[in-house]
């Protein structure tokens, strides 16, 4: 059911320094979102399946993260072939030259789709990236590593609390949609995409009610047993960077650069089909 | 005529974990029942089985005749109404009448016969008065109450609530048996999940109690009292009115047992006149 938890291991990504993760990750989602070319998206995809592999991360997950994002790449395709002006057109401009705020937009550029189609893997792989931190990390790791880095502890709680809290949410929207399907209501299962936007209040206020009621109650609790008290605390786990964190780090960084930098190169495959 | 088939019926949950085993159940039209049983032993899982949310791994579940995976969810949605543990999982409208209208409306009720509907059922449960109020402000008690009227408005025959008085004080519970009570008087088919003997003595014709997933005890709820023993196994105390009237009753060599507090009061006086 839940689809971000924990899934223990002991593989090289498991064992990995949960800083040099956090770096990593931040590090790779730019170089996903700089990056134009088909070529590199592709290897970085062929780099994240190889991550997913070697930490025994269920595969099976993929494609159910691609059946949720099918809409919005089929939308990112339409948009971008609407708007984006390119050189080949399938269909003639809808809006005429003098239209307002749209003139002579409203075709379907060659260019558009691919520019859709480039988004949308992108988009693809950046989902495929986030599960090789959250699913390889204990909360207590991140909350240390965090800390560690020099956020304040109160931040650090904040963010893995949240990442404890999405099983337990996820599991009570489905209780709350078992509890509207017996009073008749099958619009999540069957309704059209309009019918299901409309449909939403029903599904977000128990769950943003619920939630705050939750936290409420959880700051009391934590009130009550002296949260945040100690000027400076202690931890359990310690973190220290051994010979092979730097490893993976420094060479990560430096595959890092490569991809950008054959990025730069491959520029004219680019501008090849900027052409178009 | 039974209302309720179940037969030979077991579920196991897709993580491999079985949480019912060979269940037999025949629940008549009309009755009282009463599911207890420790936490974990399947009380839930039953209950959704009955209202068509999981679909059981083996045998059958029927209902009013018909297998339940005969029946899409919004069929069956108005043969079964079930109401949740938690009243505000369920609760999202601005007012209590929008809450109560919006499972007929789902069914293609409008215009008058939904209001009247919506004004009937609020009448039912002693919440007419609450009709414009914003549901999630209410009280924990009347939260309960607009609960059970979102799904009486469904106009099921049968009425399944898990745990209704989770949660209630004193005067809040009796609040809600009674309305219980009134609705099986007037027909409603009641199944209920419950930790309070108390209740479940004073308010139900008939106990079912689980263990570990099988049913251990299915008989009307003076037999299922007399054995405490049995009960025992699955951590059930009888409720004290009902140990005391044994502890009196064997004095004089008897076996009987009294399920409420005005029973043995009146089986004192009784002897004493």
């Amino acid at each position: 059911m839940a689809m971000i938890v924990y899934h223990s291991g002991n593989s090289l990504l498991h064992r990995l320094d949960p800083r040099v993760k956090m770096i990593l990750l931040i590090l790779y989602t730019m170089v996903v979102f700089g990056v134009k070319s088909f070529s590199i998206l592709g290897i970085l995809f062929a780099l994240v399946l190889l991550l997913w592999k070697s930490a025994g991360l269920p595969l099976s997950r993929l494609k159910k993260y691609l059946a949720y994002l099918t809409g919005m790449i089929v939308f990112l395709i339409i948009i971008q072939s609407f708007f984006l002006p390119g050189n080949i057109n399938l269909v003639k401009p809808i809006f005429p030259e003098g239209f307002p705020i749209l003139p002579g937009r409203g075709f379907v550029s060659l260019k558009g789709i691919v520019m859709g189609v480039l988004l949308g893997f992108r988009l693809f792989v950046l989902i495929m990236l986030m599960p090789t931190f959250i699913m390889t990390t204990t909360v207590n790791e991140m909350a240390v590593g965090m800390v560690r880095m020099g956020l304040p502890y109160k931040i650090a709680y904040l963010a893995t609390t949240s990442i404890n809290m999405i099983p337990s949410l996820q599991d009570e929207a489905t209780t709350i949609m078992e509890a509207q399907k017996m009073r008749g209501f099958s619009v999540f299962e069957e309704g059209r995409f309009r019918e299901k936007m409309k449909a939403f209040p029903a599904l977000v206020v128990p769950l943003v009610i619920g939630a705050m009621r939750r936290a409420q109650a959880m700051g009391v609790a934590m009130d009550a047993r002296a949260f945040g008290a100690g000027k400076s605390r202690t931890y359990r786990l310690t973190l220290k960077m051994t010979g092979s964190d730097w490893a993976v780090f420094f060479l990560m960084v430096l595959l890092a650069a490569l991809l950008m930098g054959g990025a730069f190169i491959l520029d004219r495959e680019v501008s090849l089909w900027n052409r178009l | 005529m039974s209302i309720i088939d179940i037969k030979n019926m077991s579920y196991v949950y897709p993580s491999g974990q079985r949480a019912l085993r060979s269940i037999d159940i025949n629940i008549g039209e009309g009755e009282f029942v009463a599911v207890i049983g420790q936490n974990g032993a399947g009380k839930s899982t039953l209950m959704k089985t009955m209202t068509g949310l999981l679909k059981p791994t083996e045998g059958e579940v029927c209902i009013e005749g018909k297998g339940s995976d005969e029946y899409t969810m919004a069929r069956l949605s108005t043969r079964v109404g079930y109401v949740l543990q938690n009243p505000d999982r369920q609760l999202f409208s601005n007012t209590v009448r929008e809450e109560i209208a919006f499972g007929p409306r789902n069914l293609g009720v409008t215009g008058e016969e939904l209001e009247k509907r919506v004004d009937e059922t609020m009448k039912s449960v002693g919440i007419g008065h609450l009709a414009e109020e914003y549901p999630p402000s209410l009280s924990k008690g009347d939260r309960a109450r607009v609960a059970i009227a979102s799904v009486m408005a469904m106009n099921t025959k049968i009425l399944i609530l898990d745990e209704p008085t989770g949660g209630q004080d004193f005067e809040g519970r009796y609040q809600i048996m009674d309305i219980v009570r009134e609705l099986n008087r007037q027909g409603y088919t009641i199944i209920i999940v419950t930790h309070a003997m108390s209740l479940v003595a004073e308010y139900a014709g008939r106990v079912i109690v689980l263990c570990e997933g099988e049913v251990l005890i299915d008989s009307d709820s003076r037999s299922v009292f007399s054995r405490p023993d049995l009960l025992r196994q699955t951590f059930i105390c009888p409720p004290q009115v009902v140990e005391l009237s044994r502890e009196l009753y064997r004095e004089s060599g008897s076996t009987a047992i009294e399920l409420t507090v005005d029973d043995l009061a009146d089986a004192i006086l009784r002897k004493m006149q």
